[in-house]
C-alpha cells in the first residue's frame, strides 16, 4: 500500500471513530494502537503500552494540574470568587462584558504564575463559567472564552512550551520568557475582542437566562461594602501571595499549585466552609479533571509514538527541501504543519518531534530562531482551542459539563482570528519579538 | 448484576478517596518542602521524587474508573444523537466493545511492566540512597482492569436496554 | 519485527545484497554534545564507509523511546540501538557504573574519556574471573560501545562565591547524580533535587543559589545567562553513557560491519571529547563576557580547601563501601578507573592513591 493512502486512510478511521462518539482518549489509543501495529507489527507496540502510562503520569511539572483545579476547587467553595465577580458586576452597573474582560485578564495573571494550560483552564472554568453564566453570558461562549484565556498560560512566561523549546534547540530560555511577553499580551487584546463581538452577537434570551435574573438580583442586595473589602483583601492576598512567592525566588512556578491550593485551603478553613462534604467534592472534581487530562495526554503519547513511527513529519519537511528559496513559503508552509500537528497532538509532543527536524531548514534560511520559537508557542496556544484534540477546551468541558462540540463551535472563531492576527502580526513585524530581549 | 455493581461501585469509590487524598497530601508535602527549603535551607523529604515516582501515579490510576463513570471523559455525540435509537445502541455496543479491548490490552500490558519491575527491583537515587519503587507500578494495571470492568458493566447494561447509555447507574452522583 | 520496518527510508539503493536498516533512538536533544560530537557523526560515517550497506532511522529527543527505557525497548525489539543507555540513572542494574561520577582533583573531557574507553575494553578482571563489561554489560546480553564523557562537573551558582568553610555549609546546589550527594553530604552542602526544565526559573529568581554542571552543557538548559560563579580545580566526576545493541542483534550483523562500527566508534569518541572541550571554552567565554568569575579552589581558605578534599577522599570509601555491601566489587572497581585516570595524566588525593 503506498503509504499517502495509508496516513488517508489513518485519518479516515481517525474521523470515523471520533464522528461516532468514541470517547477523545479512545479515539488517540486505537489509531495508535492500529497504526503501529500495521507499520511494525503486532510486537511492536509492547515498550509503548508497558512503560508509557507510567512513565508520562510521573512528572513532578505535571502536578500543576491536579494542584490548580484544587486550588480552584477550594477558592470555589469559599464563595470568593462568586462576591467578587458580584462586586465588579455591581461597579460595571450591570455590564457583564466587562466580567468577560476581568475573566480573560485573570486567565492572563493566572498564566504569569502557571506553566501548565490545562490547569489554568480547568481553574479558571470551575471559577468563571458559573458566574460569567450567571450574569448574562452564554454558556459556550463563555466557556470557550475560558479556554482560550487559560491557554495564555502556554505563551506567558513561566511555559512549559517555551522550556520545551529552549531546551530543545538550546535557545536562552531567559530570553525566550522575555520575548514572549507582547506576543502574549496581544492575545490577551485579541482574545477580549473576540469575546466582546461574540458576547454582544450572543443570543441573549438564550435558554436558562431569564429564570437566573431573579438570583442575581437578590444576591446584588446581599453584597454590603464590608463583605466587598473583604472579599476584595483575601483575593489579593492569595494573589500578592503567589506572585510574590514566585517573583522573589521563594517557590517556583511548579510549586505554585501546591502552594496556592494551600492558600485556598487556608481560606476556607477560616470562612468555616470545610466539613465532609467540602473534602467529597473537591476530591471528586479534582480527580476527574485531573484524570481526564491525564489519560488524554498518555494517549496522544501513544498517538504520537505512531506518528514517530510513520515519520510522517520527516516526510512533511523532505518535501519543503526544494522552497527553500522562497523563504515565506516555506515559514507559512511551516506555520500551517505546526498548526496541523497541533490540532491532533498535545502540544508539549509536537515540539519534541518536530522542531528538530524542522530546525535545520529554520537555520538554513537564517530565521531568528527565538522570533520562530515565539511564532511555535503562538500556534500552540492555538492548537489547545481547535477540535479534535483541544486540551483547554476539554478542561473547561470537564468542569462545566458544557459538550465540546458547542465550545469548539466558538473557540474556533477565537483560534481563526488568533492564528491570523497574532500570527499575521508576528511576521509582519518581527520586531514585536525581538525588541524587548534587545533591551536586555 | 446490580449487586455486584453496587460492590463495584464502593471499590470505585475507595479509588475516588485514594486518588483524592493523595493529591491532597502531595499538597502538604510540596509545601512543606517550600517551607523546609526557605527556613533551612535544604530540601530534607526529597518532595520532588517521592512525588514524581509514587504520588503521581497514585493521583491518576486508582481514580480512573470513578472518573470515567462520572461522564467527564470528552466525546463529540452531535452526529450519532441523529441516528435511530437502534443505531445508536448498535454503534454504542461496538465503541464499547473496543474501548474494553483496548483497556484490557493496557491492563495486560501494565501487568508485564509490572513484573518486569519487580523481577529488576527498580529503585531511584534521593539523597544518596536507592528506593525501590516498582510496588506502585502495580496501581497502573490495576487502575485499567477497574475502567475495564466499569467498560464491562456498560457493555452489559447496555445488552439488557433498548436505551443506549453510558452510565450504569444514573443515580449515583457524588 | 526490529529492523526493516514498513517504512520506505530508502531501502533500494543497496546493489550489493540487503542493505541494514538499524533503529537508533536517543533520548538526547539534536543540539546535545553527545549526539552532535559521537552518535550523529558515527553514523554519518558508519553509512559513507559501508557504501550504504547500513542504513539508520534514527529518532532523538526521546520521540520513540522515553530516557531510561531503552534497555527495555532493545529487549523488546523495539529499538536496535540505544544512543545512549543510561546505566547511572539505574544503579540497581548498573551499580558499578557510577564509578565514573567519582570526583578527581585534575582531569579533562580528554584525558576521561581515553580511560573510560579502556574501562570499556579491559579485560582485567574485578571479581569472580569477570571484568567491568561482563559484569555490567555481558551479563544482561549487551554488547556496548564507549561514548565520549561529559566534561567535569564543577560547582556553578548564581551570585553565591565560596571562600570559607561556612560558605558550604550555607549553600544549596541541586545535584544531578547519587556520587554528588554523598560528596554534598560529606562537604555540608545541601542538596535540592528538581525537574532540569524547572532549574533555569528557580536559579535565576533565587530559590537556590547554583548546580553541579559541566560548563560545557549549559547551553543545554540555558545556564550561561544564569550561573555567574564557578568553582574550578575540584572535579566531581565525568558523566557516561553506553552505546548499547543486544548481543543477539550485534552478532547478526557481518563481521565486517562490526569492525566498521567498533572502529569509528573509537575514533569518533575523541573528536566527541573535543566538542565538549570546544563547547566549554565558548561558554567560559561568553560568560566571562558577561561578568562571570571562574575561580579555583587555591583562592580558598586552606580549611575550606581541605575539606573539599577531605570530602573527595570520603566519597571514593563511602561509594566503596556502598557497593560492596551490595555485593559488587565496589574496591577493585574504584582501583581499576583511579589506575585508567592516572595513566591518562589525571589526578586524585593521595588518599585515594594509597587504596591497595
Ligand atoms: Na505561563
Ligand atoms: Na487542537
Amino acid at each position: 500500500m503506498p503509504i499517502e493512502v495509508f496516513y488517508l486512510l489513518m485519518l479516515f478511521l481517525f474521523a470515523i471513530f471520533l464522528f461516532l462518539g468514541l470517547h477523545v482518549h479512545s479515539v488517540l489509543l486505537s489509531i495508535g494502537i492500529i497504526g503501529i501495529i500495521l507499520l511494525e507489527g503486532p510486537a511492536y507496540i509492547t515498550s509503548f503500552l508497558q512503560s508509557n502510562p507510567y512513565k508520562q503520569v510521573a512528572s513532578y511539572t505535571l502536578t500543576t494540574i491536579p494542584l490548580f483545579v484544587l486550588m480552584a476547587q477550594f477558592i470555589v467553595k469559599s464563595g470568593i470568587v462568586r462576591d467578587m465577580y458580584g462586586i465588579v458586576f455591581n461597579l460595571s452597573k450591570g455590564q457583564s462584558g466587562l466580567l468577560g474582560v476581568l475573566t480573560v485578564i485573570i486567565g492572563a495573571f493566572l498564566g504569569a504564575v502557571s506553566g501548565s494550560t490545562s490547569g489554568s483552564s480547568a481553574a479558571l472554568g470551575q471559577v468563571a463559567v458559573p458566574e460569567l453564566k450567571k450574569h448574562g453570558f452564554r454558556d459556550d461562549i463563555a466557556g470557550a472564552t475560558i479556554a482560550a484565556a487559560g491557554s495564555l498560560s502556554g505563551i506567558i512566561p513561566p511555559s512549559i512550551i517555551l522550556i520545551l523549546y529552549g531546551v530543545v534547540t538550546e535557545t536562552p530560555i531567559g530570553t525566550l520568557f522575555i520575548a514572549a511577553i507582547i506576543p502574549g499580551i496581544l492575545m490577551t487584546l485579541v482574545i477580549i475582542g473576540v469575546m466582546l463581538f461574540l458576547h454582544t452577537r450572543g443570543d441573549q434570551t438564550a435558554a436558562g437566562l431569564v429564570e437566573e435574573k431573579e438570583d442575581e438580583e437578590e444576591e446584588r442586595q446581599q453584597l454590603t461594602i464590608s463583605r466587598g473589602i473583604f472579599v476584595a483583601s483575601i483575593g489579593l492576598i492569595i494573589v500578592l501571595a503567589i506572585f510574590g512567592g514566585i517573583y522573589s525566588g521563594v517557590f517556583t512556578p511548579t510549586e505554585a499549585g501546591a502552594v496556592g491550593a494551600f492558600i485556598g485551603f487556608i481560606t476556607a478553613l477560616l470562612l468555616g466552609k470545610v466539613n465532609k462534604q467540602f473534602f467529597v467534592e473537591s476530591f471528586a472534581e479534582t480527580v476527574k479533571i485531573t484524570t481526564m487530562v491525564l489519560l488524554i495526554m498518555v494517549t496522544a503519547q501513544i498517538f504520537g509514538r505512531f506518528i514517530t513511527v510513520s515519520q510522517l513529519p520527516k516526510e512533511l519537511i523532505n518535501a519543503l527541501g526544494p522552497l527553500i528559496e522562497y523563504p515565506v513559503v516555506v515559514l507559512i508552509l511551516l506555520s500551517l504543519i505546526y498548526f496541523l500537528l497541533f490540532m491532533f497532538i498535545e502540544g508539549g509532543a509536537v515540539i519534541i518531534m518536530a522542531t528538530p527536524v524542522l530546525l535545520p531548514i529554520v537555520q538554513e534560511m537564517n530565521v531568528d530562531l527565538l522570533w520562530f520559537g515565539i511564532l511555535v508557542s503562538v500556534i500552540c496556544t492555538i492548537g489547545l482551542l481547535t477540535p479534535p484534540v483541544g486540551l483547554s477546551v476539554f478542561a473547561v468541558s470537564g468542569v462545566t459539563g458544557i459538550p465540546i462540540e458547542r465550545l469548539f463551535r466558538q473557540s474556533m472563531v477565537i483560534a481563526v482570528v488568533l492564528a491570523i492576527v497574532v500570527c499575521g502580526l508576528l511576521i509582519i513585524f518581527p520586531s514585536l519579538v525581538t525588541w524587548l530581549p534587545s533591551l536586555m | 448484576m446490580n449487586k455486584a455493581y453496587k460492590v463495584f461501585e464502593h471499590i470505585k469509590l475507595g479509588g475516588l478517596i485514594l486518588s483524592g487524598s493523595t493529591i491532597f497530601i502531595m499538597m502538604l508535602f510540596i509545601v512543606a518542602d517550600v517551607i523546609l527549603r526557605n527556613l533551612l535551607n535544604a530540601s530534607l523529604l526529597g518532595s520532588y521524587e517521592i512525588t514524581q515516582y509514587f504520588l503521581m501515579p497514585l493521583a491518576f490510576f486508582p481514580g480512573l474508573a470513578f472518573a470515567y463513570s462520572s461522564g467527564i471523559m470528552p466525546r463529540i455525540e452531535m452526529f450519532v444523537v441523529k441516528l435511530k435509537t437502534r443505531h445508536q445502541h448498535n454503534i454504542f455496543m461496538m465503541l464499547l466493545v473496543l474501548e474494553l479491548i483496548l483497556f484490557l490490552l493496557l491492563t495486560f500490558y501494565g501487568l508485564q511492566y509490572a513484573l518486569i519491575g519487580t523481577q529488576e527491583t527498580l529503585g531511584f537515587s534521593m539523597k544518596g540512597t536507592i528506593i525501590s519503587y516498582y510496588p506502585i507500578l502495580y496501581f497502573v494495571p490495576l487502575g485499567f482492569l477497574l475502567l475495564s470492568i466499569e467498560i464491562l458493566f456498560l457493555i452489559i447494561k447496555n445488552a439488557h436496554t433498548k436505551e443506549p447509555t453510558l452510565s450504569v447507574n444514573k443515580n449515583s452522583q457524588y | 519485527p526490529s529492523s526493516g520496518g514498513g517504512t520506505e527510508s530508502g531501502n533500494e539503493d543497496g546493489n550489493n545484497g540487503e542493505t541494514i536498516v538499524l533503529k537508533l533512538s536517543s533520548a538526547l536533544s539534536t543540539q546535545n554534545g553527545w549526539w552532535a560530537g559521537y552518535f550523529k557523526p558515527w553514523m554519518e560515517r558508519v553509512e559513507k564507509e559501508t557504501d550504504g550497506r547500513v542504513k539508520f532511522e534514527f529518532y532523538a529527543n526521546q520521540e520513540l523511546i522515553p530516557v531510561n527505557e531503552e534497555l527495555q525497548a532493545l529487549q523488546n525489539g523495539t529499538i536496535d540501538i540505544a544512543a545512549p543507555l543510561w546505566p547511572l540513572y539505574d544503579p540497581q542494574r548498573f551499580p558499578l557504573s557510577e564509578v565514573t561520577m567519582l570526583p578527581l582533583l585534575d582531569s579533562d573531557t580528554m584525558l576521561a574519556t581515553k580511560a573510560y574507553a579502556d574501562l570499556v575494553e579491559s579485560d582485567k578482571e574485578l571479581i569472580d574471573g569477570k571484568s567491568f563489561n561482563e559484569l555490567e554489560y555481558q551479563s544482561k546480553g549487551l554488547k556496548v560501545f564507549a561514548t565520549p564523557t561529559t566534561e567535569q562537573y564543577v560547582i556553578s551558582t548564581k551570585d553565591y562565591p565560596f571562600k570559607t568553610v561556612k560558605d558550604f555549609q550555607n549553600v544549596s546546589l541541586r545535584s544531578p547524580s547519587r556520587v554528588h550527594e554523598i560528596f554534598a553530604k560529606n562537604v555540608g552542602i545541601n542538596t535540592i533535587s528538581m525537574p532540569s526544565a524547572d532549574m533555569f526559573d528557580a536559579i535565576n529568581r533565587g530559590a537556590f543559589e547554583g548546580s553541579f554542571f559541566s560548563i560545557a552543557d549549559w547551553t543545554g538548559y540555558g545556564m550561561q545567562d544564569v550561573f555567574n560563579y564557578t568553582l574550578e580545580g575540584i572535579n566531581l566526576g565525568h558523566y557516561t553513557g553506553a552505546w548499547a545493541m543486544t548481543e543477539e542483534k550485534w552478532n547478526s550483523l557481518p563481521e565486517d560491519i562490526q569492525k566498521i562500527m567498533e572502529e569509528i566508534s573509537y575514533d569518533q569518541i575523541l573528536d566527541g571529547a573535543q566538542l565538549w572541550m570546544d563547547r566549554s571554552e565558548e561558554n567560559r567565554t561568553y560568560a566571562e563576557d558577561k561578568g562571570a568569575v571562574f575561580a579555583t579552589i587555591d583562592e580558598l581558605d586552606q580549611e575550606a580547601k581541605d575539606l573539599l578534599v577531605k570530602g573527595v577522599e570520603d566519597t571514593w570509601f563511602q561509594w566503596i563501601d556502598q557497593v560492596e555491601k551490595n555485593g559488587h566489587p565496589g574496591k577493585e572497581m574504584a582501583k581499576l578507573w583511579r589506575d585508567l585516570i592516572v595513566e591518562q595524566g589525571g589526578t586524585v588525593p593521595e588518599e585515594v592513591m594509597n587504596i591497595e
